[in-house]
């Protein structure tokens, strides 16, 4: 695939073509209300751009609160309609998503790493036609880190603060933010640059913003390995699904999660937690069947009709997200599914950290057998 | 003047070396001494400036204990907790803020006084990534020995500040507001609701077995994220606090999506001092006003 440049002061146009394509474009912004001088929180979350004069408030280069996956995924969406009719008859139809092209910008590559995660889940034993849909009909262009957090971990499961894996183009931040270098990563990605670049009429024509990038890949790399160099949570994830998979019943899992509380706060501001609960809407008449986020944390999540809870301590719960993220999905699809972005990690009330968790259990375990063999040398 | 001034540097300066050992003398002394069973403390967390949770029940483990100015958890609520209830005695550091949740808890009858020891920490105002807590400004309780607790640690001298706190002056606005618009307020602040409830989970006096808001039959709160029942949700969890929240201000703390709780909190303290000339979590001996009832009650208010 091809590789572009722009140069920042272009990124206004870039974003200008966009919205002038027709496309919808969403994109980070803060977001803080004001009302009669009494402010709110400030937050950085991924939010529809609807005009030219909107554009102003993208954050182009930035770490947001929640993750970008609501927009293939949404927190709450209907599935099914139901309306009763005269004589008892009920009238059930499916609710089809609504759909229009989307350009989604400024996504880490742990996000869009995350989005291909979900994208296996979703069309594993059953295509999920609203994930999928939505992810046919998204552009996907990330921003590559060129300063990561403190809580962040993404080599150490497996990516870069750079990779273009689940993206379709990866704009990185070259010679000091100067430009960036547009990584075209999928025919889909290409064919935005196209749309971007093509003919706005039959007759008029847009002079192109972009120009070769091959020049700039080699500063790309250079930068890449000094970002990575940066770095300061690295411990590999590749062992911690076997050694979890030990580990069930250890005493140490316990005591490593014993101060989770039981919100959701981690799976709702996770980019790849999927699952959800579905609850009907609206009144006897007419209302609707919704999917919701739900969370493996809450005490509801598996508690059975009865009143017996089989995770009936909060312990249980939060290795059940453990396990579910590093190893039970490892097995299944190869990949662990945590991208290390670390948005739990920042946003969790008590600091539960899942790296500090992982790294905990890899030296008991690494000091276990070096115990074990020593034993054996005796 | 100058006493003034001396005096604040002093509480600037906090020793927090001293205050850390002092606490885990007194938590070994307790773990020997077999008087409690586990110490809730704070430890040193994976990230630098985010001290996390402890659980200590070997006497040898006591070097695991830190204190300094980002001790902002309020460790009360894991006493709430069934796993932590079945370890009963305990003890528990606390700041002034913290054992006025302690105290709260005794008086509705979820702990026995006698089954904590409560280690009461001086506090100039504990740090969140960077910055004071905006609940520190007026708190009354630097020095927690005007309340309630077995050994206060340190010696602060308790000044509160006479100038109006930033929650004060936001409160003042929030009041000046029309009804809509402060409706309307709400109204954004509570949209961004996304029920991970955080809120109700690190709070001490959310202590329902069975949350309203997981009742099903009948369902009294739409679980669906959106305006219904986000503002449903947060109305009621304000409503089943008034007069019984301590504004540790946890919850706004917990809140992924920075909804303004710490401002409700305050208003509905405020409200409970202004009728009732109540403040919980101050007193053992006196319950929230909306959990009693008194022939002698003075209603005026109401009329």
């Amino acid at each position: 695939m091809k590789n572009y440049q722009l140069a920042a002061k272009d990124l206004e146009t870039f974003f200008e073509r966009i919205l002038s394509s027709n496309l919808k474009l969403v994109a980070p912004v803060s977001t803080t209300q004001h009302i009669a001088n009494l402010k709110s929180k400030t937050q950085i979350l991924f939010k529809e751009i609807p005009t030219k004069e909107d554009i102003k408030k993208i954050i182009s280069d930035t770490y947001t609160d929640m993750s970008a996956k609501e927009v293939f995924f949404p927190q709450s969406e209907p599935v099914i309609e139901y309306t009763h009719k005269k004589g008892g008859a009920v009238d059930i139809k499916d609710v089809e998503p609504t759909l229009k092209e989307t350009v989604l910008f400024g996504s880490r590559p742990c996000d869009a790493f995350g989005f291909s995660l979900l994208e296996k889940l979703f069309s594993w034993d059953y295509d999920d036609p609203f994930f999928l849909k939505r992810r046919d009909k998204t552009t996907v262009i990330s921003m590559g880190c060129t300063s990561p957090l403190e809580s962040c971990f993404c080599t150490s499961v497996g990516l870069s603060p750079m990779s273009n894996i689940g993206s379709d183009i990866l704009f990185t931040p070259v010679d000091n933010g100067e430009r960036y270098l547009i990584e075209v990563v999928t025919p889909r990605g290409e064919k935005l640059i196209e749309t971007i670049n093509g003919a706005v009429t039959s007759t008029t024509t847009r002079q192109s913003i972009f120009t070769d990038g091959n020049t700039l890949v080699q500063n790309k790399n250079i930068l890449e390995g000094k970002v990575k160099e940066q770095m300061k949570r690295k411990e590999d994830f590749k062992d911690i699904s076997d050694i979890l998979k030990d580990k069930f019943d250890d005493s140490q899992l316990e005591s490593e999660t014993y101060r989770c509380l039981g919100c959701g706060v981690c799976s709702m501001v996770c980019p790849t937690c999927h699952c959800f609960d579905i609850v009907d809407e609206g009144e006897s008449s007419h209302g609707y069947r919704m999917k919701n986020w739900d969370s493996c944390s809450f005490a509801l999540f598996t508690k059975h009709g009865g009143g017996h809870n089989p995770r009936d301590l909060q312990f249980k719960r939060c290795r059940q997200r453990y396990m579910h993220k590093l190893h039970y999905y490892r097995e299944k699809f190869a990949d662990a599914l945590c991208v290390g972005c670390g948005r739990c990690v920042r946003a969790c009330p008590v600091n539960l950290d899942i790296y500090s968790v992982v790294y905990n259990l890899k030296k008991a375990y690494a000091n276990k057998k070096k115990d074990n063999k020593d034993n054996d040398n005796v | 003047m100058t006493t003034n001034s001396n005096q604040s540097n002093q509480n600037a300066n906090i020793n927090y070396n001293d205050l850390q050992s002092e606490i885990r003398h007194l938590a070994k002394d307790l773990l020997e001494s077999k008087k409690v069973r586990i110490v809730i403390g704070y430890g040193s967390g994976p990230l630098n400036s985010k001290p996390v949770p402890v659980f200590i029940t070997d006497a040898n483990d006591v070097d695991r204990l830190v204190y300094n100015e980002f001790c902002f958890n309020n460790l009360s609520i894991y006493l709430t907790k069934a796993e932590i209830k079945a370890k009963a005695p305990w003890a528990i550091v606390v700041k002034g803020c913290d054992a006025r949740s302690v105290i709260g808890l005794v008086v509705e009858n979820q702990i026995k006084r006698d089954d904590v020891f409560t280690i009461g920490v001086s506090c100039n105002g504990v740090k969140l990534e960077g910055n004071t807590l905006s609940k520190c400004d007026t708190c009354a309780v630097k020095n927690p020995s005007n309340i309630n607790v077995n050994k206060v640690i340190g010696n602060i001298k308790t000044a509160s500040s006479t100038s109006a706190s930033t929650l004060d002056k936001e409160l003042e606005q929030l009041n000046k507001m029309s009804a809509e618009e402060r409706f309307q307020f709400w109204k954004n602040e509570f949209d961004r609701c996304i029920r991970c409830y955080g809120c109700r989970q690190i709070c001490p006096h959310c202590f329902c077995n069975n949350c309203i808001a997981e009742k099903s039959a009948p369902q009294w709160i739409s679980t669906t994220p959106g305006s219904r029942g986000n503002f449903a949700w947060n109305a009621i969890r304000a409503f089943h606090l008034v007069g019984r929240c301590v504004e540790c201000m946890e919850c706004s703390r917990a809140c992924p999506m920075g909804i303004r709780l710490d401002l409700l909190n305050h208003y509905l303290a405020q409200e409970v001092r202004d009728s009732y000339n109540f403040v919980a979590g101050m007193d053992l001996e006196q319950k929230p006003p909306l959990t009693t009832y008194n022939l002698k009650d003075n209603q005026d208010f109401i009329k």
